[in-house]
């Protein structure tokens, strides 16, 4: 049924509220330009509001107008309708014209549904407390308004009262459908176009923002099976491309001919790992540290692991390893040469550094540790989301903003070293990884993706150095969950040296660890677990449905019985009363809702008239009891009355 | 519900069985906005995504559960029609009450045919809504089926439920404007002088009887702390007519039988004492508005047996 109904404008105005709430994170996160066409709308309408001219039709040619601009800035800006954070801008845009352009019920329920489809888009953004706390606002007030549109005698408070009951009693079938409702391990279709280019897997080149696009996806990359125990997890770095080249912005693999290295020249294998890898459409194999080339594969004097043809579809290989205490050695002098090299002009900063080090230390070992300390002792804060850095990004990074990701780390280390002249290389891949329990294989997403260096130490080779876990060690102890933990936004708190502050950035970074593994980061993977935990068997999904139909009848059961149960006080006396009703239901008799007990007893009395004496003294003392003065031995008289009338049932 | 149903008699409450629900248009689209928010989170493993889906799938429930308890055991107490004349719009009262304590909010009353109508009902209390049925042509007539329902609280399911309340009420033929007079007057006293209604020159006062039309009583009686009393003039007395069936011959039905209304309210208005001649049906001489009432049920029901 399509209803018409004019929308109230109070409504209009909790609609809006909503909306507002809920564009408003979407808006601080958009390009400025693209926030405020988003925003033109949502000023516009409460402008309308504001001068009660929402029922007055808007210019249809100015709304389509505002929808092109609206469309054309997003387009210029973000290069696309579709991507990600465009579709939500746009998203976000309609909304604000449906606003502008409501006048009927529906359409209100229209914007209403936008909103909430919007709350959850936002989430694909940012999806941490302060979000969740305006998402769920915005859901709030949007109730409150579909509340005020059935109701209009509605006030907000009332409404915003009915729509915190709402949400309060939904809250434990929530709960219940978070933690049983079975997750999936692949994603349904692919990821839009922005997401595309980087989650296919790791480029061979680096550029700044790839990893950090990378680690938004939570696609696996590849399994790993181990026939004997699953390395420890920082062990547990797969290596891919090495980047030796740099032009100032992008590393790329060395151009230079790198020296293939045959079997027999490498000690024999002692680890076997089955890997079952995702095609990424390059060649190279993702290797633990000192891999022996099996069959169909290749290695080259930097490690780089090959397959000899491209992987165009998911391949199943094994990987033999040579772990030991040991380093790789093999590189030549023009590697290490190519190693050192740095283009001119960029990054003075940190060659003056560098300098400095490499004056103050002579040798390549007690260089490596200066710089080391420069990572140690300067506060770096890991973040996803990074301010962005101009052209000397080494410098930026190193002495400005020190806010950065795995690549900022990685790269600006490896210019410091170079700069200090020790060969130092940057090294792609994948490090950590889940072991998922129904099958003990590790499973490696594209957020495990992951950059770090390599420096050349004379007489012992390359040393693999992780400057990302000198400034953020919880990146590699538990994941990138854990290590965002450490909040970007509060640098004072992670900057300053008082103790208790300190306690609390612990305490915080611990309830945010919590908060990411058991909220955010709550997937297959943990699903199973938690299975597995309570001693279900993982594989069987179908124990997840049969728990969760279980737990929402209960909901359902609890939802239906307690309000009735909650609002029909009934006293002692009506009790005994309504038994007798009931009774006398069953024989024929029923009093109407208009009848009083007298009444009622003297109709029956007329029908039956072997009743009417016993009834009729019945009715009297009930009567009495509810009506007259209440008796200091009231209680007493309500049970005498209440076993009369078991008695009388008894007998008749 | 096509099932005919005999009219049930006051007062009616809803049980379980008779409550229907179904989602509205904008429901519909909530159910699919949920599958594609579903979808999206389950794509992106978006927690939160998923976090708020639940509690809108919760939330949609609580609104199919609302609007159902809003009509779930409230009560149809009672409900009258005044008898109206034919032309006039038909006002049905209907009485509603809650008694299990629950406020019922924003019902819609939608008659079988005519404008809907919204109420609200405070815990255990009653409310009285009216709706307007279109003007009917005269005839005694049932309340029909009337359907209630309600959207609230969130628009995205109906509840509705049909009632069909035992309750007849007349329509009266439409008086004519402006009848000419009606002149035979029975009883020989035509020449005497009669007074001025509503002068103070009565003839006898007599106690009061429901009824009695207000004018006549003996307001300055009562003001003088008097009993209520009833001012009856001997020379009204006297004035008697007789209304017949030929007494306006050449006429339709209807306009005859709104002619006969027209002089039957005319002589009731000035105290006459009147009876009714119709054929095969006869009133005697009375007054009174017992005796009106009987009168225009007379005129309405005629003809209707026939039929």
């Amino acid at each position: 049924m399509i209803r018409l109904n004019a929308l109230d404008p109070t409504a209009a105005k909790w609609v809006l509220g909503a909306a507002v709430l809920t564009a408003l994170p979407l808006l601080f996160h958009l390009d400025p330009l693209v926030a405020v066409a988003a925003a033109i709308p949502l000023l516009w309408q409460a402008v309308r509001l504001y001068r009660h001219r929402s029922h007055t039709p808007v210019n249809r040619i100015l709304l389509i107008l505002l929808t092109g601009i609206a469309a054309a800035v997003t387009i210029w800006r973000y290069g696309s309708l579709f991507g990600r954070v465009a579709g939500l801008a746009l998203l976000a845009m309609l909304l604000g014209l449906k606003l502008v352009e409501s006048r009927s019920q529906r359409d209100a329920h229209i914007a209403v549904q936008l909103c909430f489809f919007l709350q959850l888009g936002y989430f694909l953004v940012e999806q941490n407390g302060l979000t969740a706390v305006f998402a769920f606002s915005a859901c709030g007030l949007a109730l409150a308004a579909l509340q005020r549109i059935e109701q209009p005698a509605l006030a907000l408070r009332p409404a915003m009262r009915g729509s915190l009951r709402l949400l309060l009693i939904a809250t434990p079938l929530a709960l219940v459908l978070f933690i049983l409702f079975p997750r999936i391990e692949r994603p349904l279709w692919g990821l839009p176009a922005d997401a595309q280019a980087a989650t296919t897997g790791l480029s061979d080149s680096m550029a700044p923002g790839s990893i950090a696009a990378l680690s938004q996806s939570n696609e696996i990359a590849f399994r790993a099976d181990f026939t004997g125990p699953v390395p420890d997890r920082h062990e547990r770095y797969f290596r891919g491309p090495v980047l030796s080249d740099f032009d100032g912005l992008t590393w790329r693999p060395s151009r230079g001919g790198s020296i293939r290295l045959s079997a027999n020249q490498l000690p024999a294998p002692n680890l076997r790992y089955t890997l079952t890898l995702e095609p990424h459409q390059q060649q190279w194999l993702l290797g633990l540290e000192h891999a022996i080339p099996g069959q169909d594969q290749s290695i080259d004097n930097n490690g780089v692991l090959r397959s000899i043809r491209p992987i165009n579809n998911r391949l199943r290989t094994t990987i033999q390893i040579h772990l030991s205490s040991g380093v790789w050695q093999y590189s030549t002098p023009g590697d290490l040469r190519r190693n050192l090299a740095l283009p001119a002009g960029f990054n003075p900063r940190t060659l003056a550094l560098g300098k400095q080090i490499a004056e103050a230390n002579p040798t390549p070992s007690a260089r490596l540790s200066a710089a080391l300390d420069v990572l140690r002792h300067n506060q770096f804060v890991y973040t996803l989301t990074p301010p962005v850095l101009g052209r000397d990004t080494a410098d930026e990074f190193l002495f400005q903003t020190r806010q950065g990701f795995c690549e900022h780390f990685a790269g600006s280390f490896v210019i410091l070293m170079r700069a200090a002249g020790v060969s130092a290389h940057v090294v792609t891949g994948y490090q950590g990884g889940e072991v998922n329990p129904i099958d003990g294989s590790l499973v490696v997403r594209q957020s495990d993706a992951h950059a770090w260096a390599e420096v050349w130490v004379p007489e012992k080779g390359w040393l693999r150095i992780d400057p990302t876990a000198i400034a953020a060690p919880r990146r590699i102890d538990a994941g990138i969950t854990a290590a965002l933990a450490s909040n970007a936004n509060l640098p004072f708190l992670v900057r300053t040296d008082s103790a208790w502050l300190r306690a609390l950035r612990d305490r915080g970074e611990a309830l945010s660890h919590a908060w990411n593994t058991w909220v955010l980061g709550y997937n297959f993977d943990r699903q199973r677990n938690l299975m597995r935990y309570l001693g279900l068997d993982p594989r069987n999904w179908q124990i997840l449905i049969a728990l969760l139909i279980g737990f929402a009848a209960v909901w359902q059961l609890a939802v239906w019985l307690l309000p009735q149960w909650r609002h029909r006080p009934v006293s002692a006396t009506d009790r005994a009363w309504r038994r007798l009703q009931n009774h006398l239901a069953k024989r024929g008799f029923t009093q109407g809702l208009s009848e009083g007990a007298l009444s009622f007893i003297e109709r029956v009395g007329l029908a039956r008239s072997e009743w009417s004496v016993s009834l009729h003294a019945l009715a009297e003392r009930y009567i009495h009891l509810k009506y007259a003065r209440p008796m200091p031995n009231h209680a007493a008289q309500t049970l005498e009355l209440e076993r009369a009338i078991k008695e009388w049932i008894s007998k008749n | 519900m096509l099932r005919v149903r005999p009219p049930e008699a006051l007062p009616i409450t809803l049980p379980q069985r008779r409550v229907y629900v179904l989602p509205t248009g904008v429901g519909l689209s909530f159910g699919a906005l949920l599958i594609a928010m579903l979808l999206t989170s389950l794509n992106y493993t978006l927690s939160l995504g998923f976090a708020l889906t639940f509690i809108l799938v919760g939330v949609g429930h609580l609104a199919l559960l609302g609007a159902h308890r809003n009509l779930l055991g409230m009560s149809l107490m009672d409900g009258r029609v005044d008898a109206v004349f034919s032309g006039e719009p038909v006002a049905l009262q209907l009485y509603f009450a809650d008694t299990t304590g629950r406020a019922r909010n924003a019902i819609e009353l939608v008659p079988h045919d005519g404008e809907a109508q919204r109420f609200d009902i405070p815990p255990n209390g009653r409310t009285c809504a009216t709706v307007f049925l279109p003007p009917l042509p005269r005839g005694r007539y049932r309340a029909g089926r009337i359907k209630i329902e309600t959207r609230y609280p969130l628009g995205l399911i109906r509840a509705w439920s049909y009632l069909e309340p035992d309750i007849s009420f007349w329509i009266y033929p439409k008086p004519e404007l402006h009848p000419p007079p009606h002149l035979s007057v029975t009883g020989g006293q035509q020449g005497r002088k009669s007074s001025v209604p509503g002068s103070e020159s009565f003839d006898s006062l007599r106690p009061y009887r429901p009824g009695d039309p207000l004018r006549r009583i003996a307001w300055t009686r009562l003001a003088r702390g008097g009993p209520l009393v009833t001012k009856e003039f001997r020379s009204e007395a006297g004035k008697m007519r007789m209304l017949r069936w030929d007494d306006c011959s050449g006429l339709e039905m209807e306009a005859r039988l709104s002619r006969l209304c027209a002089w039957m309210l005319a002589a009731h208005q000035n105290g006459e004492p009147w009876g009714l001649a119709l054929p095969g049906k006869t009133l005697p001489l009375g007054e009174g508005t017992a005796h009106l009432r009987k009168g225009l049920e007379t005129l309405a029901a005629l003809g209707a047996n026939r039929d």
